[in-house]
C-alpha cells in the first residue's frame, strides 16, 4: 500500500496542497481517529523529561487547526495515563504524537528517534534557497515542501501508513520516555527492583537514550538508602562508592556515606570490633577526607583507647598484669596510633605474655573418653603433665623426655631402673616440686587394685618400688620391659591443679588456660603466662583471624592453607612430628558390624583416594596419604608389604547383599559420630553417600568436643583423628576404646586378636615386638576391625613473635611453658 | 607367739579322759560303713577276711582294741591368749577358761575330749598375732601332743570393746583355718561367744572308703559319739567335704597331705555317723585307685573367704601365667553366669558369695570360643586357687591365620559372584566379547586349590606345634578348624559352580548364534522371494 500524505485528510492544515483530494478526506479522517480511540487509553500525559521540541516553524495559527469536532475524539495530552511495567516490559512499543492543540494519537515507533522533529528541521533548513543563489524550480520547491512531513504509521487500521506535516506537531512522546516516567515513578515508590529491569530492557533498545545515567545513578541511591534502612549498610556504602566513583557530585552522596559509615562505625563499636570501625572511617576517607563523620569518630577512638592505656598503666602499677594486658591490648585495638602505645603495650606484654590460638573446636568438661578429640588433645597438653612426654619422632619410634627426673638408668638387665628427681625447679618450670616419696606414692596409687589410678599394665609389670634417698628412686619390674619411658607415661594426678596450666575460664567461644605457678616477680626472662583458645566457626574464618592479628597461632592448618600460608615471611609454619591419622573404627557392641562381609562392603565402596583429594587435599596432594593401618606410616609398627584395599564398588554391592541376607533381610541404619570438623564433615558426607549406593544408610551425628562417643547413647561408627604415637602402648586403648589397659576390655575382641594384643604387651625385645606389630596390622587390615582412611601432615602456623617452639612440635603445645611472646599488635 | 604356744603347759581346766590311741591299720580294718552297706553275707566275709589279716598284728601288739574312727573322739585343744590389757585379772581369767570349758562340755559332750587352757602372752597384738600365724609355727607341738584339734583363741582390745579372733588346726589335713573374728563389748559374752566361733571353724573329719563296687562311703570321726540332734552333727545338711590324700612313709606315718583340687564329696542320704558320698569334681577320677600308703581323709568345709583369687597357669612344668581367659561362674541351670576374665599375670578375683542352689557352682574356663575346663566350685572356701589349663595359643594362632584365609576366601567368593552375574548380564545382552572378559577375570581369581594348600600348611605347621607341646586338645581344636575352613573352600569355590555359569553362558551363546543364523536365512528368504 502506498504511502498518502495524512496532511491530504487535513484540508484545513495544508492550504497549499495543490494535489489533495479535498472531498473524501474528512471522513477519512474521522475513520482514522475513531480506530485509534482504543489507544488512547494507554496514552501518558505528563511530559517527557526529555521529548523531542516542538517544530521550530511558528506556531499555526487557529485558522489553521482541523476543526474541533474531527480531532475531538482523540485525548489530550493530559488525559494520557503512564503505561504500567508490565505493559512497558511485554510491549507492544507506541510512541505518541502530541498536536498543537494538545491532542494526541499513538504510532508505531518512529524511525528517527529521538529528535525526529529536529531532524526534520534540519533537512529542510539544508534544503533552503541560499540567498542570491538561482531561483528555486518547482521541483525543488515541492521536494522542499515534502520534507516538512513526518512519515508515521497508525497502530491500527487498514491504512495506516501517513505523512503528518511537523507544524502541526507540538511534541513526540517516546517509548523510551514513557519508561523513563515509569522508573521515575518506580524510584518513588521504592520499587528498586522493578526499576533496575525497565532500566536495563530499556538499555538493551537504546544504551545511549538520553536520561538513563541519571535513572542509573538516582537507582543506585535509592536503592543504598533502602538498604540502609534495612540495615544492609555495608551493602549500602558499597553502592553509595560506586555512585560517587561515578558522579562524586551526586545531590546529597557526601551526607548519605557520613550517615551510613557512622552508623557502621557504631555498630562495629557495639560489636567490640575497632578494627572493623577504623576500616570503614578508612574507606570514607579514601573518597571524602574531609567528612565530618571521620574526624568526629577517629577523635572519639583515640580518646577512648587513650583512656584504656591509661587503665592499663594504673593497672600495671597495680601489679594486675592480667587487667594491664587487657586494657593495653583494647587501646592496641581500638586506635593502635594512640601515642606511647607501643612502650607501654610492649612493657606490659614482657612481663605477662598472652598467647592467642585461633581453633574450631574447644575442649569440653574434661570427662575421661577413649576417644579423643584434637581440642582435648590440647587441653591435655596443657594441663597434664606426664612423667615422660613424646619429645620427638626419628628412625619410626617415639622419643620421650621428662620434666621430673634428672635421669633414669636401667640396671639388672633392664629389669629395674634408677630415677633421679630433679631438685628444686627452674623459674620457667610449672609443675609441682616432686621427691621420690612423693612419686613412690602416687606410683603406688597405681598399682593398687580399686584406686581410681589403678593402671593393670603398669601394676603387672612393676613388682616393687624402692626410695634411696629424697631424690632416688628405684623401681623394679617383673620383666625388662620393652620401653619403660612409654610405661611411665601417664600424667601427674591434678584434679584440683593441673600442670603445667590450668583451665582458667571457658565460655563457648574461648577457653583461657593459666600458667599453674607463675614466675618469679623479679625475674627478666619471662615466658608464656596465657593461651587463650578463640573459636571460629571454620578454618578459613580462622585464617582470616590469624592475617588481621586476633589470633598468633593457628592449632591446625588444613592442607590447602599450607602453601598459601608457607609463602607469607610473618609466620613460622611448622609441621608436626605426628600426622593426623583418621580411621573410622567400628563399636564392638555393635550387631550389624558384627558382620564381617558388611564391615568388608563398607570399605571396599569407598574410594579413598577421591574424597582425600577432593574433601581433604583439595589440590594439596602431597600432604595426605591413604593408608592402611591405624597409626602412622613413618612407625616402625607399620607394615609397608600391606597396600590399602582398592575401591571395588562390585564386589562392596555383591558384600552388602550378602550382610543383607545374613542380618536377617534388611541392613539397620548405622550410626556415625564425627568431630566438629568441617573438613571433616565433607569428606563424611562423601563416605556416608558412598555407602548410600551400596544400600547402608547413615545418620551423622556431630560429636562436641569431650562427647563421649563410647558412653553417649547407641552408635556404631566412629570417626577418628587421634594420632598413635606408640602403638606397642597406644595399640591396646585405641582397639579397645576403653582408655585402660585392663584385660577385660579385650574381650569384645576375637581371642586370637586377643592373644596378638597381650603377646604385644609382653614382647621382650624389639624385632619379636615390631613382629607382632605387622603381623596385627595385616590381621586388622583383613579383618577390617577399622577403616583406615588417611593420614594428613598437621601444620601449625605461628607468628613470629612467638619463640621457642620446637621444629617438629609433637601436638600443638609441645613445651609451651617454656615459649616467649613478644608483644605485638595489628597496625592496620 | 610361735615359742609361747610351744611352752604352753596343758592345764586341766576340764577335760575328759584321752582315749586310746590306736595304730592305724587297726582303724582300718573293720569299717563300720561296710557292714551297712555289705549285708550280713559281706559282713561276714568280711569279717573273716579282716581276722585273718590283722590278727598277727592285734597278736604282736597285745593291748589295743582298735575303735572304729566313728567311736573315736577328737582330741581337741582349746586356747585362749589375752592380749595385753584386755583382762588384767587372773582370777576372772581362770573364771572366764572354766565358763568356756562348761559351755564347750555342754555343748559339745562325748564327742570331744577337750582341754581348754590360757596363753599368756601380754602382747597387744594377740589378734594380729593370731592372724599372721602359719601351719608350720603350730605344727609341730600339736602333733607330737597327739591334738586332732586345736583352737586358738585370742582376745585384744577395741575401740568399741574387745575383739575375739579364733583359727583352727587340724591334724589330719594339717590344715590352718584362716582366721574369723567378733566383737564383743562385755567379757562375760565370751564363752558363749567364744563357743559360736569354735562350733563356727569346726570342720569335722571324714575317713573315706572304698567299696570294691567302686562307691564310696564316709565314717565322721566320733560321729556316733555326736548327740542324734544339734549342731555338732557331722553331716549337717548342706554340707560339703574337701578330700585330701595322706602319704604315709613306711613307718605308717604322715609324711605330706595333698589336698585334691577341684574335687568335693558332698553326702547322700547321711545317717548318723556314715553316709554315701557323691563326688563332684573337675578331674576324670579324683580318687581311683588303690595305694597302700596313701589314705583318704576328707574335712567339712566351711566358706569364709569374701573372695578366691584364682591362679590361671599352663600345666607343669612351665606354668606360665594365662592372661585373657574367660572365666564363668554358673550358679544354676537358669542363672545368668557371672563373668571374670583373667588379667596379665593370669589372675582373677572371684567373689566370695554366690547366690546358688547347691553349696558348689560351676567354674567354666573358656578361651575364645574353645571350653577349656568345667570345674565344680565353692565361693570364699579358699583365698587362693590354682587352675591348671592346657596352653592355647597354638590354636588361637591358627585361628589367627584361618581368619586371614577365611577374608580371602570371602572376598575371593563374592568377586566371583559379581564377575559371573556380569557376564550373564552380557550374555543376555549379546555382548559376548565382554562376557568372555568377564569370564576370563573369573578364571583369572584364586581358586580352590589354592586355599586348600594355604589351609594344610596352617593345619601343618600349627598341628605339629601342638604335637610337640603333646597338647591333644588343642591339635583336635585346630584340625576341626581347618576341616571347618576346609569345608567352607570347597562349598563356595566348587568347580561345578562356576562350570555351570559357563555352561549356561555358552548356551545363551549358542542360541545367540542360532537366532542370528535364523534371522539370516529369514531375510536371505525374503530376498529371494522379492526377486
Amino acid at each position: 500500500m502506498m504511502p498518502r500524505n495524512l496532511d491530504s485528510i487535513f484540508r484545513f492544515a495544508r492550504r497549499s496542497a495543490v494535489t489533495a483530494k479535498r472531498l473524501w478526506l474528512p471522513a477519512a479522517v474521522c475513520v482514522v481517529l475513531v480506530g485509534l480511540r482504543p489507544w488512547f487509553g494507554i496514552a501518558q500525559q505528563t511530559n517527557p523529561s526529555d521529548g523531542s521540541k516542538p517544530a521550530p516553524q511558528a506556531k499555526p495559527a487557529a485558522e489553521d487547526f482541523p476543526p474541533e469536532d474531527d480531532t475531538e475524539q482523540l485525548p489530550t495530552v493530559a488525559e494520557l495515563p503512564l503505561p504500567t511495567f508490565e505493559q512497558l516490559i511485554q510491549g507492544p512499543a507506541y510512541d505518541w504524537i502530541v498536536l498543537t492543540n494538545e491532542k494526541c494519537f499513538p504510532v508505531e515507533p518512529l524511525i528517527v528517534r529521538p529528535g525526529a522533529i529536529d531532524a526534520i528541521n534540519a533537512q529542510v533548513k539544508a534544503a533552503l534557497r541560499k540567498p542570491g543563489g538561482l531561483s528555486e524550480s518547482e521541483e525543488a520547491k515541492r521536494k522542499r515542501l515534502a520534507l516538512y512531513y513526518l512519515p508515521v504509521t497508525l497502530t491500527r487500521g487498514e491504512e495506516r501508513e501517513y505523512k503528518l506535516h511537523s507544524r502541526f506537531i507540538r511534541e513526540i512522546i517516546y517509548f523510551e520516555d514513557q519508561m523513563l516516567q515509569r522508573v521515575d515513578r518506580l524510584l518513588d515508590e521504592k520499587e528498586v527492583r522493578k526499576a533496575y529491569e525497565l532500566l536495563v530492557a530499556l538499555e538493551a533498545r537504546d544504551p545511549k537514550w538520553p536520561g538513563i545515567p541519571p535513572r542509573r545513578e538516582r537507582l543506585v541511591a535509592t536503592e543504598a538508602a533502602m538498604l540502609a534502612d534495612r540495615g544492609e549498610l555495608e551493602q549500602a556504602l558499597m553502592l553509595l562508592e560506586e555512585l560517587y566513583d561515578k558522579n562524586p557530585a551526586y545531590s546529597g552522596l557526601e551526607f548519605q556515606m557520613g550517615t551510613v559509615v557512622d552508623r557502621l562505625v557504631e555498630r562495629a563499636l557495639a560489636a567490640d570490633d575497632p578494627r572493623q570501625a577504623r576500616f570503614f572511617l578508612k574507606r570514607l576517607a579514601r573518597r571524602i577526607p574531609g567528612q565530618r563523620v571521620i574526624a568526629q569518630r577517629n577523635s572519639e577512638l583515640s580518646a577512648r583507647a587513650a583512656e584504656l592505656l591509661n587503665q592499663a598503666r594504673a593497672a600495671e602499677r597495680d601489679r594486675q598484669w592480667d587487667k594491664a594486658l587487657d586494657a593495653a591490648e583494647g587501646a592496641a585495638r581500638l586506635w593502635p596510633d594512640v601515642p606511647e602505645l607501643l612502650v607501654t603495650l610492649y612493657r606490659i606484654g614482657a612481663h605477662f605474655q598472652r598467647l592467642r590460638v585461633g581453633v574450631i573446636d574447644l575442649p569440653g568438661d574434661g570427662s575421661a573418653d577413649a576417644v579423643r578429640r584434637p581440642a582435648d588433645r590440647r587441653r591435655n597438653q596443657l594441663t597434664r603433665m606426664e612423667l615422660f612426654q613424646p619429645d620427638r619422632f626419628d628412625s619410626g619410634m617415639t622419643r620421650y623426655e621428662t620434666p621430673i627426673f634428672n635421669s633414669w638408668e636401667p640396671a639388672d638387665l633392664g629389669h629395674s631402673v634408677a630415677f633421679e628427681v630433679r631438685r628444686g625447679r627452674e623459674d620457667w618450670e610449672s609443675r609441682p616440686a616432686l621427691t621420690a616419696g612423693g612419686l613412690a606414692s602416687l606410683l603406688a596409687t597405681r598399682m593398687q587394685t580399686g584406686s581410681p589410678a589403678y593402671e593393670p599394665r603398669f601394676a603387672s609389670a612393676v613388682d616393687s618400688i624402692v626410695v634411696r634417698s629424697p631424690v632416688e628412686l628405684i623401681v623394679n619390674f617383673r620383666t625388662a620391659p620393652l620401653r619403660a619411658e612409654a610405661l611411665f607415661r601417664f600424667p601427674l594426678p591434678g584434679d584440683s591443679v593441673t600442670y603445667p596450666f590450668r583451665l582458667e575460664r571457658r565460655d563457648e567461644s574461648s577457653v583461657v588456660y593459666r600458667r599453674s605457678f607463675e614466675e618469679s616477680s623479679t625475674t627478666t626472662d619471662r615466658h608464656v603466662s596465657e593461651i587463650v583458645e578463640i573459636r571460629y566457626s571454620d578454618y578459613d574464618a580462622a585464617l582470616q583471624g590469624l592475617l588481621r592479628g586476633e589470633v598468633s597461632m593457628l592449632a591446625s592448618v588444613p592442607p590447602v592453607q599450607v602453601r598459601p600460608l608457607s609463602d607469607r615471611s610473618e609466620f613460622f609454619l611448622l609441621a608436626g612430628a605426628f600426622p593426623s591419622v583418621h580411621v573410622l573404627q567400628f563399636n564392638p557392641h555393635s550387631a550389624p558390624l558384627a558382620n564381617r562381609a558388611l564391615r568388608r562392603a563398607l570399605m571396599y565402596s569407598l574410594d579413598r583416594p577421591e574424597i582425600l583429594q577432593d574433601a581433604i587435599l583439595k589440590g594439596a596432594g602431597t600432604l595426605g596419604r591413604v593408608i592402611s593401618a591405624p597409626f602412622p606410616t613413618t612407625s616402625n609398627a607399620y607394615n609397608r608389604l600391606i597396600t590399602p584395599h582398592k575401591f571395588d564398588p562390585a564386589l562392596a554391592y555383591s558384600l552388602a547383599r550378602a550382610a543383607q541376607k545374613e542380618l536377617g533381610g534388611e541392613i539397620p541404619p548405622l550410626v556415625l559420630h564425627v568431630p566438629e570438623d568441617p573438613l571433616i564433615l565433607d569428606s563424611v558426607r562423601r563416605i556416608t553417600s558412598a555407602w548410600a549406593k551400596i544400600g547402608v544408610r547413615t545418620n551423622i551425628v556431630q560429636v562436641a568436643a569431650s562427647g563421649t562417643a563410647v558412653a553417649d547413647g547407641p552408635w556404631d561408627i566412629v570417626y577418628r583423628t587421634d594420632p598413635m604415637m606408640e602403638p606397642l602402648t597406644d595399640l591396646w586403648p585405641y582397639l579397645t576404646l576403653s582408655g585402660g589397659t585392663d584385660v577385660a576390655t579385650l574381650m569384645h575382641l576375637p581371642s586370637w586378636l586377643r592373644q596378638e594384643l597381650l603377646a604385644l604387651d609382653r614382647a621382650g625385645d624389639w624385632t619379636n615386638a615390631e613382629a607382632i606389630l605387622r603381623k596385627l596390622h595385616r590381621q586388622l587390615w583383613a579383618e577390617v576391625h577399622l577403616i583406615p582412611l588417611w593420614e594428613i601432615d598437621q601444620y601449625v602456623a605461628i607468628r613470629k613473635n612467638v619463640r621457642g617452639i620446637p621444629t617438629r612440635p609433637v601436638g600443638q603445645y609441645q613445651y609451651a611453658q617454656r615459649w616467649k611472646i613478644e608483644a605485638w599488635f595489628a597496625r592496620d | 607367739m610361735r615359742s609361747n604356744l610351744l611352752r604352753q603347759p596343758r592345764k586341766a581346766a576340764a577335760h575328759q579322759p584321752a582315749p586310746a590311741r590306736y595304730p592305724v591299720a587297726a582303724r582300718r580294718s573293720f569299717p563300720r560303713a561296710a557292714r551297712h552297706a555289705f549285708g550280713r553275707f559281706a559282713q561276714t566275709t568280711l569279717l573273716l577276711a579282716g581276722i585273718a589279716v590283722v590278727a598277727p598284728a592285734v597278736g604282736r601288739a597285745q593291748v589295743a582294741v582298735p575303735l572304729p574312727a566313728e567311736q573315736t573322739p577328737y582330741e581337741v585343744s582349746i586356747i585362749v591368749t589375752f592380749g595385753q590389757g584386755s583382762v588384767p585379772q587372773q582370777e576372772r581369767r581362770r573364771e572366764m577358761i572354766a565358763r568356756l570349758a562348761e559351755a564347750v562340755e555342754r555343748s559339745v559332750g562325748p564327742m570331744w575330749n577337750c582341754r581348754v587352757s590360757e596363753q599368756t602372752d601380754g602382747s597387744p597384738a594377740a589378734v594380729d598375732a593370731l592372724e599372721r600365724t602359719s601351719v608350720g609355727d603350730v605344727q609341730q607341738e600339736f602333733t607330737a601332743a597327739g591334738i586332732d584339734k586345736a583352737y586358738l583363741l585370742a582376745i585384744g582390745g577395741d575401740a568399741a570393746g574387745y575383739r575375739l579372733a579364733a583359727r583352727e588346726w587340724d591334724s589330719a589335713t594339717r590344715d590352718l583355718s584362716r582366721p574369723v573374728s567378733r566383737r564383743m563389748i562385755d567379757l562375760n559374752e565370751f564363752p558363749q561367744l567364744a563357743l559360736t566361733l569354735v562350733h563356727a571353724l569346726f570342720r569335722p573329719v571324714i575317713i573315706i572308703d572304698r567299696t570294691r563296687w567302686g562307691a564310696l562311703v564316709c565314717r565322721a570321726r566320733a560321729g556316733e559319739l555326736a548327740a542324734e540332734t544339734g549342731d555338732w552333727q557331722p553331716f549337717a545338711a548342706g554340707r560339703m567335704f574337701e578330700p585330701y590324700f595322706r602319704y604315709l612313709s613306711m613307718e605308717r606315718t604322715v609324711e605330706r597331705v595333698q589336698r585334691v583340687p577341684w574335687t568335693w564329696l558332698l553326702p547322700v542320704e547321711p545317717r548318723r555317723a556314715t553316709a554315701d558320698c557323691e563326688v563332684i569334681s573337675g578331674l576324670r577320677s579324683p580318687l581311683s585307685g588303690h595305694r597302700r600308703r596313701v589314705e583318704v581323709v576328707a574335712l567339712g568345709i566351711r566358706p569364709q573367704a569374701e573372695s578366691t583369687l584364682l591362679r590361671v597357669r599352663t600345666f607343669p612344668p612351665a606354668q606360665k601365667p594365662l592372661a585373657g581367659i574367660e572365666i564363668e561362674i554358673v550358679a544354676g541351670e537358669d542363672a545368668e553366669p557371672l563373668r571374670f576374665v583373667s588379667d596379665r599375670s593370669g589372675t582373677v578375683r572371684l567373689p566370695g558369695t554366690v547366690t546358688s542352689e547347691a553349696p558348689y557352682v560351676w567354674l567354666n574356663a573358656r578361651s575364645g570360643q574353645a571350653w577349656l575346663a568345667r570345674i565344680p566350685f565353692v565361693p570364699g572356701l579358699h583365698d587362693t586357687e590354682l587352675l591348671e589349663l592346657p596352653d592355647d595359643a597354638p590354636r588361637l594362632r591358627a585361628e589367627g591365620e584361618i581368619a586371614l584365609l577365611q577374608a580371602d576366601l570371602v572376598d575371593t567368593v563374592a568377586r566371583r559372584a559379581v564377575l559371573a552375574a556380569t557376564a550373564r548380564a552380557r550374555a543376555k545382552d549379546r555382548r559376548f566379547k565382554e562376557m568372555d572378559e568377564a569370564i576370563s577375570e573369573v578364571r583369572a581369581l584364586p581358586r580352590a586349590e589354592k586355599f586348600t594348600a594355604e589351609l594344610n600348611t596352617i593345619r601343618v605347621r600349627f598341628v605339629r606345634e601342638a604335637r610337640e607341646a603333646k597338647d591333644r586338645n588343642a591339635e583336635g581344636r585346630i584340625v576341626r578348624l581347618c576341616e571347618e575352613t576346609a569345608d567352607l573352600i570347597k562349598f563356595y569355590l566348587d568347580d561345578d559352580k562356576i562350570r555351570a555359569v559357563r555352561e549356561e553362558l555358552e548356551e545363551l551363546r549358542r542360541i545367540a548364534a542360532e537366532d542370528e543364523a535364523a534371522r539370516k536365512q529369514f531375510e536371505a528368504q525374503e530376498s529371494r522371494r522379492k526377486k
